[in-house]
Formats: structure tokens, sequence, C-alpha cells
């Protein structure tokens, strides 16, 4: 049997092997591969144009690179764009789009032509030795009948024997494609025929690709995405079109996918969703055959029938040979990070992720787990589910154990209170944490609290130090606070109190799963703190919190410092999670964690309490495909984002931001720049400067926040931790049965007291239980 | 007779099918599932489940409450709907427009029936403010102990409906002409009400009675809706701890419980079968 096994898992690996093979593109003379750009077949391989190169390789049937540098003969290009320009007044064009040097390649059997990205201007190229000589034609007419302001762009172009198609895309001040246009012209006289390209109902095509008997596919969308986008099949002649699922009869075809090309030495259309690649012909279903390593390569089919997929890195597929995939079924409830569950580049395995639904984080996908395990059904083979439900899963055996090496290098990294939620008595892991979440506590503005005077000893250290502090702060701090411009709290007082009774209660309802007797024994001191929430708003004005100001991080602008952090503007904040993730370092900001009142007491002093939640995934015991669930995990456990690990585990390295890539990238900027600077003179030099004070700003202000997770951070966090007592609660769940009786309380039916006395009641029934 | 009685079991088939199916059969499996461990394995572990479910506070919490409950519900729902079954059997004339208006609540959605009461026995509500307005203090009805008034009132007025129709049908087949005799002979009100009317209804009686008890074990969808998985301890019904205890994956816990439940529901309808006074009225 073990023979046997063995025998199937090497020819699956050579089945892998034979369904993909891998060859790199051709050095670019700066590092790395070089950009293919735009490819089409020729002979009996293929033809490519590199932009940075500005060069023409040839791929031939041996797979050898051939290079042509390129030599431009622009004769009659001057007066043709000066007309182009004028036509163009009206569009948003101008020359930086004019002098960009991109081309798409076009092959009519062995002529071979580029096509400009812009200006459709169209250079005719032959080969000689190492040098491809472009000699200009002429910029064809492409512009719509209707007027349309927007930039332009060619989509893409082919010809064949007798014409040249150029797909013409039109994007409007958004970006999103307004109108797409296919041109075709006779390779003679280059006179255009304007090739109708709309679509039934709303769709609009943005991508034309050849067919076969004087058709085109097209890319269509209804919206202005394209995520529900699918293609047709568009007749030219005739001007019917009908979705491809339809003209070649094809059932299940994904709900929303890519066209690549057309076989047509099979006769089949090849699309893709997301990474796998689908064959689609007559009357059958797609055939998945391969999955791609880059989701934007062009496609191409060669001569010899093998598909070319090409991008720095050129794969070769065969679309005839069917790949096994294995579809593994995920349940979630719509919270799940994406790029774990959603995204896999095993071969052989498709995920397919089904909602739950639900607004708890993970309780409805939970209530079907706990469905699913009464009746042994076997129709997901992941769950997500809370990690509040760990003991429950691993009491009952519900799980399938994660004995891999790299599960057991991460079981052993887990800080002890996560590892003790996650793993079996065996210490193999039982769930793997995808999402670990903790309550939010409050942080304060390290520099405000300089302007202000303030030391970390000046801060309050439990909520009745926080209570006392608010209500002098007016008088102590007042003064210095509206000459800064700090407010109190980063929201209005009366909201921050709101928050910090939250806070107070679900510290409380914690404490009462932790250590009911503890709670006992403070509770009078506990109370008083509730009661004194629904006093201080009415005693303290709000007038050192004069505005309500929340700074919007606009973390996709990597360009810029934040300039609207460059100055404090509130002492208080309660956005902090104190997990490594929370992006400490990207805010000048520490967090503090609140002593229960007890500190007030004569007796020990509560310690914070660390309030987690979080999301798992667990391989149901019942699948009927165990070893794919298995390896999915351990592709998620190879894939965790560096942020999710520093929440998890004791060893995490620090993670870089957003603003490091920007950061690095500037610092390259100013070393070139620096060069450059030897050589220039005059204006150019005036200029270079200039650029270079700008990089020398913008390197300085991204220093505070190059790193996501950093030592610091993660020394706080083992700090806090050692501290605090960790539970694992769903918030929202805990809190359901007391919200009644809060909201008495905050009527005034009932006071501090009463609402303790019924957290302790409901915590005695759960413990009972 | 032979060839008529093959009939009736070949017809009778498709329905018993159904019931060995999917009453039956899964009633016997769950002895089998109250009898194991629940884990993966599922081993088998003689009466500890009842052991310890027995000895769990909250399940006796939970079936004292659901017991008080029906004590409480059934004869309360019995007797109102009797007592508005014969008034209405006295207006023969409206009494369909007013048993279809009983019958409302009983169609409602429960959900939808409860933001309308709660809204009423909420602190600020109306019942609340017609006591301060006769000289009361306010209750707090939607919390502690007297969280049963509110939810003792919502099942009698939505599960009364159906009791009084069963009620005016048995009424109905009451001859007149044994009340006009009756009254001839001098019977008063009451004697009239337990010499003749009730050994007439007594089987419907009975109906009624048993399906009010039955009725009032499933008191939880008020419960829940009000007070959420733990509500307060008077409320905290048998089916609040069956399904915390599906929740946390405790399936033998709920199995368990449901049958001795089972158990102690059989033997009191059992003994109130056997009684003598609900078998049919003597002639």
């Amino acid at each position: 049997m073990k023979k046997v096994l063995i025998i199937l898992a090497l020819l699956l690996c050579l089945a892998f092997l034979a369904s993909a093979e891998t060859f790199d593109a051709p050095k670019s003379v700066y590092e790395g591969n070089a950009f293919l750009r735009s490819s089409a077949v020729w002979k009996d391989g293929f033809i490519s144009f590199c932009p940075p190169d500005e060069a023409i390789f040839v791929c031939d049937e041996n797979r050898v690179f051939h290079k042509y540098d390129l030599v431009y003969d622009h004769t009659g290009y001057d007066e043709e764009v000066k007309a182009f320009l004028k036509k163009t007044d009206a569009l948003l064009m101008d020359t930086e789009f004019i002098e960009n040097g991109n081309y798409n390649i076009a092959v009519s059997g062995d002529r071979i032509f580029l096509v400009h990205l812009y200006t459709a201007a169209i250079y005719e190229v032959t080969l000689s030795d190492s040098q491809a000589h472009a000699v200009f034609k002429c910029i064809p007419e492409y512009l719509p009948d209707q007027k349309i302001k927007g930039i332009f762009s060619v989509e893409n172009a082919w010809a064949d024997d007798e014409k040249i198609y150029i797909n013409v895309n039109f994007h409007g001040e958004d970006g999103y494609v307004e109108l797409s246009v296919l041109n075709c012209y006779d390779l003679q006289s280059f006179a255009r025929e304007n090739c109708d390209l709309s679509l039934p109902g709303a769709y609009y095509a943005y991508a034309a690709q050849p067919y076969k008997e004087g058709k085109v596919l097209l890319q269509a969308t209804t919206g202005k995405s394209s995520d529900n986008s699918i293609v047709f099949v568009k007749d030219l002649k005739t001007g019917e079109a009908e979705p491809l699922s339809d003209y070649l009869s094809a059932a299940a075809l994904p709900a929303a996918y890519t066209l690549m090309t057309y076989d047509a030495v099979h006769d089949s259309v090849i699309i893709r969703d997301y990474d796998l690649l689908y064959a689609v012909s007559e009357g059958r279903p797609a055939m998945p055959f391969g999955r791609i390593e880059d989701i934007s390569p062009q496609a191409l089919i060669l001569k010899n029938g093998q598909l070319f997929t090409i991008s720095k890195m050129i794969q070769v597929f065969d679309p005839t040979k069917e790949m096994a995939v294995t579809h593994l079924s995920v349940l979630t409830d719509g919270t799940t990070p994406p790029n774990i569950a959603r995204g896999s580049n095993i071969p052989d395995i498709e995920i397919d992720v089904k909602e739950a639904g639900g607004t708890v984080s993970g309780q409805s996908a939970f209530d079907q787990f706990a469905n699913d395990m009464t009746i042994a059904s076997s129709r997901y083979d992941i769950y997500i589910v809370p990690i509040q439900m760990a003991d429950n899963i691993l009491d009952k055996g519900y799980y399938v154990p994660i004995e891999s090496e790299k599960a057991k290098e991460m079981a052993e990294s887990m800080y002890p209170f996560v590892s003790e939620r996650m793993a079996d008595e065996n210490g193999s892991l039982a769930i793997l944490p995808i999402q670990v979440v903790r309550k939010n506590t409050l942080g304060y503005d390290v520099r405000a609290a300089e302007l202000l005077g303030l030391t970390e000893d000046d801060l309050p250290k439990t909520y009745a130090e926080l209570f006392e502090f608010i209500r002098n702060f007016d008088y102590d701090y007042g003064d210095l606070a509206i000459d800064y411009d700090i407010s109190l709290f980063k929201v209005t007082l009366g909201r921050a109190i709101g928050l910090i009774r939250q806070s107070i209660l679900q510290e409380t309802i914690a404490l009462s799963r932790i250590d009911r007797e503890k709670l006992i024994e403070n509770r009078d001191e506990i109370a008083r703190l509730l009661d004194d929430t629904m006093k201080i708003g009415k005693e303290v004005s709000d007038v050192v919190a004069p505005y309500f100001a929340i700074p919007q991080i606009f973390m996709e602008d990597y360009i810029d410092a934040p300039e609207h952090l460059s100055e404090p503007a509130f002492l208080f904040t309660f956005d902090l999670s104190p997990l490594p993730s929370s992006h400490v370092e990207h805010y000048p900001y520490k967090y503090l964690t609140f002593v229960s009142s007890n500190a007030l007491s004569l007796t020990d002093a509560l310690s914070p309490v660390g309030i987690y939640s979080g999301l798992a995934m667990v391989v149901n015991p019942y699948s009927e495909k165990i070893d794919y669930a298995l390896r999915y995990i351990d592709y998620c456990l190879e894939n965790m984002e560096g942020r999710d690990k520093a929440d998890l585990l004791m060893n995490a390295e620090p993670v870089p931001s957003g603003y490091m890539q920007a950061y690095e990238s500037h610092m390259q900027a100013i070393e070139r720049n620096e060069k450059q600077l030897e050589y220039e003179t005059g204006k150019e030099r005036r200029e270079t400067e200039e650029f270079l004070e700008w990089l020398y700003q913008a390197c300085e202000g991204m220093i505070p926040f190059l790193y996501d997770v950093d030592q610091n951070a993660l020394d706080i966090y083992e700090k806090d931790i050692e501290t605090a007592s960790e539970i694992w609660l769903d918030m929202d769940a805990a809190s359901e049965p007391i919200n009644a009786a809060f909201d008495q309380f905050l009527r005034g039916s009932v006071d501090g007291r009463q609402l303790i006395d019924r957290i302790l009641e409901v915590s005695r029934m759960v413990g009972l239980e | 007779m032979f060839r008529k009685k093959k009939i009736v079991y070949l017809l009778l088939l498709p329905g018993l099918t159904g019931l060995a199916l999917f009453y039956i059969g899964p009633f016997i499996g769950g002895i089998w599932v109250s009898l194991t461990d629940g884990t993966l394995q599922n081993g088998f572990v003689g009466f500890d489940n009842y052991k310890r479910v027995l000895s769990n506070e909250m399940f006796r919490l939970g079936l004292k409450n659901t017991l008080e409950l029906s004590v409480i519900c059934a004869p309360l729902i019995w007797l109102t709907s009797f007592l508005i079954a014969s008034m209405l059997s006295s207006i023969q004339k409206y009494a369909a427009g007013f048993r279809n208006i009983l019958l409302v609540p009983y169609l409602m959605p429960t959900s939808a029936m409860l933001i309308i009461w709660t809204l009423l026995f909420d602190y600020g509500g109306c019942i609340n403010r017609a006591l301060v307005f006769f000289g009361f203090d306010r209750v707090l009805w939607l919390s502690e102990s007297a969280l049963r008034v509110p939810i003792v009132v919502m099942y009698i007025w939505k599960n009364m409906g159906f009791s009084v129709v069963l009620f005016l049908s048995a009424l109905s087949q009451i001859h007149p002409s044994l009340y006009e005799y009756a009254s001839i002979e001098g019977a008063s009100w009451w004697e009239q009400a337990f010499k003749i009317t009730m050994p007439q209804i007594l089987p419907t009686a009975f109906l009624v009675f048993v399906l009010a008890w039955v009725n009032a074990f499933k008191i939880f969808k008020e419960a829940y809706f009000i007070g959420g998985d733990y509500p307060s301890p008077e409320i905290y019904t048998l089916q609040h701890y069956m399904n915390n205890k599906f929740s946390s994956l405790e399936y033998q816990d709920v199995t368990t419980a449901a049958y001795l439940f089972a158990v102690i529901v059989l033997v009191l309808f059992a003994l109130m079968y056997l009684s003598k006074s609900v078998r049919a009225p003597e002639e």
C-alpha cells in the first residue's frame, strides 16, 4: 500500500511538472529579466517588444532569444503627429503620452508592425543581424465619430494577411473605459474600416481579441469595475453578439473570468479565473489545464499548439491536458482576510469560499460547523471559526491535527496564552489562527504630552485616576492646551466618557469570567467607577475638546509622509489595539493599558485585562479531502503575513511598512540624482537640486513611519502580556445578556452595583453550565 | 373483511413509514447518542451523561422553571379559553368574528409580537405609565423575577385563540335541551357547568389541557428574545440550557436533557390519562 502511495505521489508531481514548464525572459540591460510588453506569434516561436531595452526579442523554437536593437526611421512622423495633436486638442493628451516609447506588436505573415500605445502610429519593422529597423508608415485615423474627452490607449493590435486591427480604449477622467473601438486598416493603403463593438444590454467591451470566421472575442463588463466581466463573441459582419457560454453551448464557466486568447490549433478559447487557466470548447465545460504565476501575462498559442504566457517569466502549457483540480470548500462568515482563504498558488487545489452570513465574527459559520458535526457532514472541508470556541472543538476532537514541520515550528513559537488555545494535548496545532484582535486600549500622543509638560508618571494608571485627570485637566493644563490647540481626547468629551464606560463594562465582564472572586471583592469600587461615568460628563465642560478631530490615514499614499500627523491634535485616543501589528510606530503614540479600579483600595491591584478574539481555520475531520486541506493549511502557514505573525509569535521579525518601499525608492533616487549633479549645470542642475531637496524632506518625514512592527513594539507587547490577564472572549456574545441591564443603568433605573450584580449572575450561570 | 383491513394498512403505510423513519427511528437513535461521549471516537459511557446532567445545577434550574411556567400557564390558558369560549357560545351570532380576532395572535410571528409587548412592558411603557397613574411605582418588568409576568401574559395572549376554537367546537355539540331541563329542575349556573358542561366536553378539555401543557413546555422564544442566552434565573428554561449546550458542541448533554424531560412528561401524562375523570363521560 505504501509503495502504491509513493508511486501515486510521484505521478502527481510529474503530472504537475508536465503541465507547466517555465523559463526566464531574456536578461535586460537593466537589472533582472526583460519586460516583454507585447508579443505575437512569429514563425515557430514568438516575437516581443521590450520598451526599457528598446529592442525586439525573437524566441525561436528552441526557446533561445535573439535580440534586435531598435533603430527608428521617423521620416514623416513629425508632420503627422502635429496634425494628430491638433485633432486631439480637446482630449486629455499631452506630450508625455506622445513621447511614451511603448508599442504593441502585430505580425502579418513575415511582416512585423509596431503600433504606438497612444498615437497608434504604425511602424513596419525589418530584422537584420542584430538590429530591428522600424520605419514609420502612418498615424491611422482612429478617433471615434462621437466627441469624447479622455485619454485613449491601444489595448491590443493584431494582423492577418490583409488587414491590421487596432483596438483602442477611451478612458474617462476617472480612468475607467468609456468607449472601446476596433478599427481595421488595409495593410497597403492603411485605409480605415470601423468595426462596431456594441454589445447587448448594459455590457460594454474593453478588450478585443481575434477569433475565427470574421468574429472577435470581446471582454465586457457592465460597471466601472471588471469584477463581473464575461466574454462575448461578436460577428463583425452581421453585428450579432452573444456570450461565449451561449455561443459554445459550454456549461459551467466560472462566474467571472478574463479572456486570454483564442487557440486556433485546437479551436478553443483560453480564459483565466484568477490564476487558473481553462480551455473552453464547443459543448463542453471549461477544462482547467494550468495555473499561472503572474496573473497579468500575455497569452499566445504557438503553431505547435502550446500556450505560452509571457511576462518576465514564460510559462508553457499544453491546453489539451486536463489538470486534476481538487476543490476545497471553505466556510466563512465573510470576514476572512482574502490573502489567506481566497488565494492559493497550489496548482491542483482550488479554493471555493462560501459565506455563511451573519454579523458576529465567525458565529454563523460556527453554527454551521456545530450542525455539520452532529451529522458528520463532509459538505465543507475547512471552517473559519471563532478562536473562542477552540476549547469546545478540542474537547470533542472535531479537528484534524496539523502536524507538518512548519506547524510544529509555529506552535513552539507562539505566546503561551495563544498556543494553549490552538494546540491539542500532544502539542500539535489543531486550529490555525488567521486573525487575532485585542480590545482597544487608551493611547496617548507623546508629542502632545511633551508639549503639555506631562511625563509618563503624570499620566493616569487607573480609571479612577483618569477621571481625576479629566476633572483637573482644564485647571492644570487648559491654557497650554489652548495655546497648542490640543484637545484632551480625539473625540468629544461626551463620546470619550461613553467609550470609557464601555471599556469599564467590558473589562468587568471579562474579569467575571477570569476571576469571579476578585470581581466580588472589588465590586463596590468598580460600581463607583460606573456611577462616576454618569456624573462626570455633567461636571466637566468640553472647553478643552473644542472640535471633533479624526485624522485620516491614507495608507495608499506612500509618496509623502502624512502631513496631517505632523502636529499633535489631541492627547488621548481610543483607537489603539495593543497588538504589535497595530502600527505603533505609525502613530507617534504609545498605548496605555489600564488597571481596574482596585488600585484605589489597599488590597492588591488587579492586573489589566487583555480581551482577545479572533478567527481560526479548522479542518473538518469528516472531510473527504483531508490531505488537500492540510496542504492548503500548510500553504497558509507559509504565506502568513508578517503582521499577523507578530500578533501570535514570540520571535516575530520587524515588519516594514508601505512607507518603506517608497523610502527605499526615494533613497535610490537620491543616489542617482546626486551622481547626476556632478555633470549638470544651469537650469538642469537647479531642477535636480530642487528635486533632491524635496526627496530629502520626504525621507525625513517618513522616518518615524518606516516600520509597522519593530523591536520596540514587540518589546512593549511582551511586557504587557506579562502583566495582563488574558481571556479569549467574544465580547458581543458575552455582553448580550447584560445589554438590557446596561440600558437600564444608562437610564438611571439601576445603579452600578446592580449592574455588576447582573454581570456576576450571568458569569455564575455560565460557569455552572 | 380481511380485504378491507389490508387496504387500510396499505393506506396507512406511507404515514407509518414516515413516522418510523423520522420520529421513532431518531428517537431510538437518540438514546444511543445519550449513552456516548460525543467525541470523534464516540465511545460508550453508559449513564455518565445522565449523572452529569442531573447533577448540573443549571439543568435543574431550567427544569424547575419550565415545570413552574407550565403549571402557571397551562391552567391559566385552559381557564381563560374556557371562559371566553363559554361567553362566545352564548352569542352565537357574533362568535365567528370574535373567534377570528382571537386567532390572529396565534398566526402572528412571535418576533413581531414580542417587539410590541416589550415596548408595552418597558420601563417607560404603557403598563408602567398606567401604574404610575393609579399611584403605584414603576416595575422593572423586563428583568429579574418580574419578567415572568410579561412572559406568561404574552404566552397566554398568543396561544389562547386556538384553545378557544377547540372549546367552542366542543360546546356547540352539547344539546341546549339539557340546559333547559336542568333549569326547569332548578339547577344553578355552577351546577349546570359542573354536571352538564364539564362531563360533555371532558375529552376536548383534556385535549386542550394537554396541548396547553405541551406548548407551555416550549416557552423559550419569548424569554430568549428578551433575555438572550442567559436571562434572569427566574425564566432560564430547559431550552436555554439545551441551546447553550448545543452552541458549545455538547450534543450529549442536549440529548440527555431532552430524554430526561421526555420521561418526566410521559409520566405526567400517563398519570393524567389513567385518572378516571378523563375517561369518556357516562351517559
